[in-house]
Order: structure tokens, then sequence, then C-alpha cells
């Protein structure tokens, strides 16, 4: 005979029927064991098989109640918006801007051909030569209010006629 | 899977005595043949399948249903009970001495004496394998049990389910002298 059948004819194996109903009544006439209750029971307990809003409003209790316990009333909120204690915030803040591009410029300030000082100083002296080679002598003190100021038109009139 | 099982269960949980005498009712044999194919003696046997269902009786408050049928829960309290009675003491009579009494009188019905003698070299085979390859025997080929069913037993997968079968059948082919 096969295996596999072999094996199915231990279903027939079956208690007697008087132990079974003897069992049976003794087991249903003990007492249950309650469950311990733990923590995390007791937490579902509460909120886990209350209806929603239930759980919601009590959430919102105890999200008020920490509000009012920490001082986080709606008016403390408002008064903290007051242009006068905004400003007196913003004088006591301490701020400190670096120019990060002086460092950029540093090079050229310090360097020989580059900037713009050495350039500009020979410059000056051959324009101060020409001047005064064309009689502008006191071009320089025309700014400090001279009386005897010729104008750019005349200085190149008379560069033409020479 | 008894009609409606998960509202007799919910009603068993919550103390329902009646509710929880339709589950010994629907469980009890298969229980009971676990034990007894696995222990070898039928007073031993109903000792410990009336503590299984004393235990899950008095525990029953702490049963969460977790999507497996109830008779995994069923089958590991068995599976414990058995392990604790064999820790408690041990068996000293030697195998082939001892009285399996399967079939006792009035027990079964129109098994011959040829069946009967075929069966009990089957059981002393089994009985030879290691417990987990018996638990997948018993379950799988004379419960019928799903594969699925198995699994949430024994707490293993699906497929190391299938792997402890194949290998629990080539142990028992090789204990009864079966060539492949």
């Amino acid at each position: 005979m096969e295996l596999f059948t072999l094996l199915k004819k231990f279903q027939r194996i079956e208690p007697h029927g008087a132990y079974t109903e003897h069992s049976k009544s003794v087991i249903l006439s003990m007492p249950r064991i309650e469950p311990e209750p733990t923590a995390w029971a007791e937490v579902i307990r509460l909120f886990g098989t209350r209806p929603v809003w239930m759980t919601a409003t009590a959430m919102m209790i105890i999200v008020v109640g920490v509000g009012v316990f920490l001082n986080l009333s709606p008016n403390s909120t408002i008064s903290s918006l007051d242009p006068v204690t905004l400003k007196a915030e913003a004088d006591a803040i301490d701020i400190q801007i670096q120019l990060t591009n002086l460092t950029y410029n540093e090079p050229l300030r310090a360097g020989s051909g580059e900037s713009t000082t050495p350039v500009a100083v020979p410059l000056k002296k051959e324009v101060r030569e020409q001047a005064a080679a064309l009689g502008l002598t006191s071009a320089s003190s025309t700014n400090a209010g001279a009386p005897n100021v010729i104008t750019v038109d005349e200085a190149l009139d008379k560069l033409i006629s020479e | 899977m008894l009609n409606s099982e998960q509202a007799i269960i919910a009603r068993a949980v919550g103390g329902e005595a009646s509710a929880f005498g339709l589950l010994y009712d629907y469980y009890q044999p298969r229980i009971y043949r676990f034990v007894l194919i696995k222990v070898g003696h039928r007073e031993e046997a109903e000792d410990l399948t009336h503590q299984v269902f004393l235990h899950a009786w008095q525990h029953i408050g702490s049963y969460r249903h977790r999507g497996f049928p109830f008779s995994g829960w069923l089958y590991q309290i068995a599976r414990n009970q058995i392990i604790d009675a064999y820790r408690t003491k041990k068996p000293n009579v030697p195998l082939h001495e001892m009285d399996l009494e399967l079939f006792a009188s009035g027990v079964s019905v129109e098994i011959t004496t040829e069946a009967r003698m075929e069966l009990d070299r089957v059981h002393r085979a089994i009985r030879t394998l290691r417990p987990e390859h018996q638990d997948v025997i018993i379950m799988r080929f004379v419960e019928d049990l799903p594969i699925r069913e198995v699994a949430a037993s024994l707490g293993k997968s699906e497929g190391a389910i299938k792997l402890l079968q194949h290998r629990a059948m080539k142990e028992l082919k090789n204990a009864l002298g079966i060539n492949e």
C-alpha cells in the first residue's frame, strides 16, 4: 500500500467518547486565568477601543494643558510681534558683516603693476608737466577757487595757435 | 476551519464556555491524534490532550488573532505540552516493547488486522524521526493541513516547511525500507 494512503488512515484514530465528554466538562468548569494587564494594554484599553472623536478630544485636552503649563497662551504669542519689542530685539543682535572681497582685492593693493594706484601716479605727473608747459600750472589751484581760471576750450585754442 | 470561526473565537475569548465547547468539539480529535502519534500511549495522549485544552481555555483571554487559524495556537500548546512531559518524565520503555494501542477496540472502525499491523509499522517508523519531522508528517500527510497553516503552527516559513517535508518523507521512507 502506498505510504501516503497509509498515512491518511491515521485519520481514523479517534478519542473515546466517554473520555471526550468527561474532559470537556472538567475543562469548561475550570475558571479562566485573566491575562496580566500591561502598560501598553492599558493605553490600548483607554484609547484604542473608544470612538475616534473621544480620542481626539483627549489629545486636544492634553495639548492645551501642556500649552497652559508652559505659558504659551495666544496673548503671549501676539505680544511677541509688537514692533517696539522687535526693534529692541533687533538692536540687541550683534551683527558682524565680513567683507570677504577685501581679501580678493588685497593682492592688487600690494602688487606692482596691476594696481590702479601705481598707474595713476605717473599719469598725474605727466599731466602736470604738460599743464606747466601750457601755462596751466595754476590748474590745481583753480580748484581752490583762484580768479585766473581758463576753460578747457581756451586752453585748446591756445595749444592750437602755438 | 469552523464556519464563522472568528465569531466563535471572539465569544470564547470573551469568556463564553459554550463557544469554547464548539472549538473543543471541532479540534479535539485532531489534537488527540497529533499527540497520540507522537507519544504512542493512549492514556498519556488523553492526559496531554486534556492539558492542551485546559491550558487553551484558561489562557484564551490572551489569545490574539494574527491571521492564522486557531488550530495553529492549539498545535503550539500541544507541542509544548509534549516537550514538557518528556522533559519531566523520560520514557524508559524500549520502543519495540511499547504497546502502541493506536487502534484500540471500539475506537477505530473497519480496519483489518493486516492494515493495523501495517499502520503499527508506519507508526513505529514515524516515532524514530526527529520531533520536527514528526510534526510535519502528521500535519501535512495525516491531517492534510495546508503548508501555510503548518508554517504558522511551527513558526517557520512556508519554504522551510516544504524543505522539512521533503526531508521528513525521505527519512520516513528510509526507516520503512522503501526505495525511492
